[in-house]
């Protein structure tokens, strides 16, 4: 009987821990080499795929809580960055027509079976290690939740207005590492 | 008792204007609330849906016909039908109209049955055909849809000193309605919207607050009333406004969007959580937060124009505060909604930029005058409650 118990609490802790994490798979797809005027580039191409039957959000935060959906979400979307927090600008209908930080108002969809990729630009080919970095970095950065979870914070059909519309991002490699 | 005595008739109205009696050449009308008597002989009855139609066969029966109307967004009504033994709808009458409630003839349909005639048409009022005039009956005026205007001022024609007092709808029918011919008023839709508002002001000025006979917020309570507050003389502004501002605390609301199309949201509610205490605004210097640290889908007002994403569908500015909030969030939170979007939108004479925020780099307001209205009308609630406590 106490194994059993022990069990249950294991499978819970579990589920806790690595929710969505099964769902989407990050993969590597390509590397692809150029120079212009004597100075190497790399574009290197990392895909999420959503292997479930859910829709799931996903948003880039410096604050990943690994064990909660719900203390992520109402971090990234309930604490207030300047005078207002991203569900008071979803749920007032504000239009973002401003530049702003990708920790604030970065948010994109993705369907079941559909993919979207991270493109990176790094300028020198002797930068350490950078494909483990740039997978760290949108490991340790990448928050996503399904639809199910999210509904029950922020309105989906309003939610959507927002969503990041290109299914690709490119970023420069140095910008990763602040 | 009021009466207006016209050429083509008499109407007896009461102190409100609400039509007790018609009388037209040897037909008298005689209208007991919902229940309509035509030459002493009850006529029909107004529903939510329609109207129940009564006919006396000669066999000494009464039979009840129900009838229903489809109406759209500004309470006009379209379809008119009522439904056979076997379940299927009978279309009774369409109509379409003109912006200012002209009908369109040729694209109308009456049937031929008299007694089913309709005559609650534009924004759900009744239609006077008698004498060929063809005026509908607001209660406090008759409008005349094929002038757009009405026939005498408005008698609160100092409220808009800029407009003629025999405007409809500021011109723009689409937009806005007049429901009863007169200025309107605050409406608090349930006893905890109205607690929630009396809650932003101080004990004293908060016994001037009570009810009409209609739910709206009484004018002549509130304007016997002189305070230095600045939320009392907010909401005295809105009471005393050209606008209905709807005020109620719910956990969803109804809206159109810009393309006329009804939808529903959801509000969403958290406690308070420690992990996240940034979230408690103590002294309400923040425009979103509460002093209770709660979160979620807090409140929203909804503006009567179709210029936003979500909008207001039935004409009226609506202030929706999450009901699940305690009572001091509530207060806080429609001290930003009623005395910050709202007021704003009726200041300005329905301009939604202004009565909106707009958000720049950063995520700064950069709407200072209603941020300003928003924390000065939050702080004064603040310590309104606190008084209470």
């Amino acid at each position: 009987m106490k194994n059993i118990f022990l069990i249950m609490l294991f499978l819970i802790f579990i589920s806790e821990t690595n929710y969505g994490q099964k769902d989407i798979n990050f993969t590597e797809i390509e590397k692809t080499s150029y120079s212009i005027n004597n100075q190497d580039y790399i574009v290197l191409k990392i895909q999420i795929v959503n292997k479930s039957n859910l829709e799931y959000i996903f948003w880039l935060s410096k604050k990943k809580d690994t064990n909660s959906a719900k203390n992520n979400i109402k971090d990234y979307f309930f604490t207030r960055k300047g005078d207002f927090s991203f569900a008071e600008i979803i749920n007032d209908n504000i239009l973002l027509d401003k530049p702003n930080s990708i920790y604030f108002d970065f948010i994109k969809n993705i369907k079941p079976n559909e993919d979207f990729c991270f493109e990176i630009l790094v300028k020198d080919k002797k930068q350490d290690n950078y494909v483990k970095k740039t997978e760290c970095f949108l490991k340790e950065k990448i928050i996503y939740v399904d639809e199910n979870e999210i509904s029950k914070y922020i309105n989906i059909k309003t939610l959507a207005n927002y969503y990041y519309k290109s299914n690709s991002i490119y970023f420069l490699y140095d910008s990763l590492l602040y | 008792m009021h009466t207006k005595e016209q050429k083509t008739g008499c109407n007896t109205c009461d102190a409100a204007g609400i039509k007790l009696r018609k009388t037209a050449g040897s037909i008298t009308t005689d209208y007991v609330g919902n229940f309509i008597y035509e030459d002493n002989l009850l006529k029909y009855i107004i529903t939510d849906y329609g109207k129940i139609n009564l006919s006396y066969p000669k066999n000494g029966d009464t039979v009840f016909t129900r009838q229903y109307n489809l109406t759209d967004h500004l309470g006009n009504v379209r379809v008119t039908f009522d439904v056979h033994n076997n379940n299927m709808a009978d279309v009774v009458q369409e109509d379409s109209y003109y912006p200012f409630g002209m009908t369109m003839n040729g694209l109308d349909y009456r049937t031929r049955d008299i007694d089913k005639k309709n005559l609650y048409l534009y924004n759900g009022k009744e239609l006077q055909e008698d004498f060929g005039l063809e005026w509908y009956d607001y209660g406090a005026r008759f409008y005349d849809a094929q002038l757009g205007r009405w026939h005498v001022p408005d008698p609160l024609a100092e409220q808009a000193y800029g407009w003629t007092p025999y405007r409809y709808a500021f011109n723009n029918p689409i937009k806005y309605i007049d429901p009863n011919g007169l200025y309107e008023t605050v409406k608090p839709t349930s006893e905890d919207a109205l607690e929630m508002i009396k809650n932003t002001l101080t004990e004293e000025d908060a016994k001037h607050i009570q009810l009409d006979s209609k739910g709206n917020i009484d004018k002549d309570a509130i304007n016997s009333h002189e305070s230095e507050s600045g939320n009392f003389n907010n909401l005295k502004e809105m009471v005393n406004s050209d606008y209905i501002v709807k005020v109620s605390t719910d956990n969803q609301f109804d809206y159109v969007d810009g393309d006329g199309n009804a939808g529903n949201a959801n509000m969403s509610y958290c406690d308070y959580d420690p992990k996240f205490p940034t979230e408690k605004d103590p002294n309400g210097e923040t425009m979103g937060g509460t002093t209770t640290g709660e979160s979620g889908f807090l409140g929203k007002t909804l503006f009567p124009d179709r210029n936003g994403m979500q909008n207001s569908p039935d004409g009226t500015i609506k202030v929706i505060v999450n009901k699940n909030l305690s009572k001091a969030a509530k207060a806080e939170i429609y001290s930003h909604e009623g005395n910050g979007h709202a007021l704003m939108y009726v200041r300005t004479g329905g301009d939604r930029e202004a009565a909106s925020h707009q958000v720049t780099t950063g995520w700064k307001e950069h709407n200072i005058t209603l941020k300003n209205m928003i924390i000065t009308s939050k702080k004064e609630t603040i310590i309104n409650m606190k008084s209470r406590n």
